[in-house]
């Protein structure tokens, strides 16, 4: 056994790290966010962004909130989570100004700030969808793939684009000068089945012709700094900060210099046996001290 | 209007590439990871069905307070277990570290140049290294005078000890009287 149980903790630790780090190096495992031009996993959109650059088209990352980007041609919205009322709100307004949006999958409700009569989703079967009526972004497209299913069960104001025998999956609106196409079901899009069918076609046509920009902060993602990890590396860091904290807390001295200069010795025995005679003297009984004392001395007692 | 057989052939390509697929090399780590994730989401999810205002992060605060405190308790315990233990262990390394030999020869010497105060404290602690050596007193903890003399049981040490207790803590002025004698006294708790 080790004499520093605490060292050998951290060095496991630290050769942990590093093995998972190199391993991620040298053979990286697919993985990211849901939806995310970053995420090489499935659910993730890395393979749509490299399409769609590989077609001629300027890819960006959104990683700031819109009021802060520039113009945008095209903006896709994958599996958010969450879309903060602000975000939203540009969204639409953006639409409404000529900009195309493509969004599939997570939150819905955020839809009501870019469409005036926003569909609202249904569950339904995967399956293969067909075109339903003329539209551009359908053009020449057969079949397309939906893994996962979900329908528009309500289409609002938006017209369908594709449908299943479960329902309409895809739709689209003109919204002022803009255009939205709304996925109900986004797994065409997606790494894991962007192959199948015809989905890379009506991938590329939902898009638009122009610059396409993916909205990356609804996955955590910001621009620069501390702010460009994800949350939950953030909370990670935040609770490790703390910790540290903590234990360079435990480790300081509370109080006075580093070290002792000298150690506390025990007063003098004298200062005790004058205290002691003086308190047998207040007693004032002189006969009686001198006799106990004539008995333990001769006693031989100390 | 892009074509079908193209897109799709190309969209093959690149999900083709190394980084959309899993290298095939076992991962006992992320295996072990993704297995501690789910029992913590599991955990989690017992929260969720009863309605705690404010939800999961809520939960994680609690987590987060309780966890401290636990941490608390347990690093004061430990604290107060070292600090216990450090003047025993510091008390029997520094007596196996001692030269009797060295701490008498060390003795004669401030005995030859009068300082018989110094004499009569190396003598002493000579004598005390001894007996640790001789299993006759245990260092581990730290001893007082009594309480050797209780340990050991001889005469010898008890005059040794009443001549060191005099000039060291009743701060009498030694003579080389006293070096002799405690000497001699040593010599006989030591046989």
């Amino acid at each position: 056994m080790t004499r520093h149980p605490l060292r050998l903790a951290a060095v496991l630790a630290v050769a942990f790290v590093a093995i998972v780090l190199a391993l991620e190096w040298f053979a990286p495992t697919p993985g990211g966010p849901a939806g995310s031009s970053y995420a090489t996993a499935p659910a993730g959109a890395a393979a749509y962004a490299e399409l769609l650059r590989r077609d001629g088209r300027e890819i960006v990352r959104v990683r700031r909130p819109l009021d802060d980007a520039g113009e945008i041609e095209t903006l896709v919205v994958l599996e958010p989570e969450h879309v903060d009322p602000e975000e939203a709100a540009a969204i639409g307004a953006r639409v409404r100004g000529g900009m195309r949006l493509v969004a599939g999958g997570g939150a819905t409700g955020w839809l009501r700030d870019v469409v005036a009569e926003p569909p609202a989703k249904g569950s339904g079967a995967p399956g293969v969808a067909r075109v339903t009526g003329p539209a551009p972004e359908t053009e020449g497209v057969g079949a397309v793939a939906f893994r996962r299913g979900g329908v528009w069960a309500q289409l609002g104001q938006t017209e369908p684009l594709l449908t299943t025998e479960a329902g309409p999956v895809a739709v689209a609106a003109g919204q002022g000068e803009g255009r939205v196409v709304l996925l109900a079901d986004p797994t065409p899009l997606l790494n894991g089945a962007l192959a199948d069918a015809d989905n890379a076609a009506f991938a590329l046509d939902a898009a638009g012709p122009g610059a396409v920009a993916f909205l990356e902060t609804v996955h955590g993602y910001r621009d620069s700094g501390l702010a460009a990890l994800p949350d939950r590396a953030l909370w990670a860091l935040l609770g490790l900060a703390v910790a540290a904290l903590l234990y360079v807390w435990s480790m300081a001295r509370r109080l006075g210099p580093p070290e002792d200069e000298e150690r506390e010795l025990a007063p003098p025995r004298r200062d005790y046996a004058e205290a002691l005679a003086a308190a047998l003297e207040a007693s004032g009984d002189e006969e009686g001290v001198r006799a106990e004392a004539d008995r333990r001395l001769g006693s031989g007692g100390r | 209007m892009s074509d079908p057989g193209a897109a799709r052939e190309q969209a093959r390509e690149i999900l083709a590439e190394r980084r959309f697929h899993d290298h095939g090399l076992p991962d006992p780590f992320r295996d072990v990871l993704d297995r501690v994730a789910g029992w913590i989401d599991s955990f989690l999810g017992l929260f969720d069905g009863l309605g705690i205002p404010g939800g999961r992060p809520v939960v994680w605060l609690v987590l987060a307070l309780i966890a401290a405190v636990a941490a608390s308790l347990i690093a004061g315990r430990a604290t107060a277990r070292r600090r216990a233990a450090a003047p025993a262990r510091a008390a029997a390394s520094a007596l196996a570290r001692e030269d009797p030999e060295a701490l008498e020869r060390r003795a004669r010497e401030a005995a030859a140049r009068g300082d018989h105060e110094l004499a009569l404290r190396l003598g002493f602690r000579a004598g005390v290294v001894r007996l640790h050596r001789r299993g006759r007193i245990d260092a581990e903890e730290s001893l007082s005078t009594g309480e050797i003399a209780r340990a050991v049981g001889a005469p010898g040490f008890d005059r040794a000890a009443a001549r060191f207790d005099e000039v060291v803590y009743g701060r009498r002025p030694a003579a080389a009287d006293d070096v002799e004698a405690a000497r001699a006294a040593w010599e006989e708790a030591l046989r």
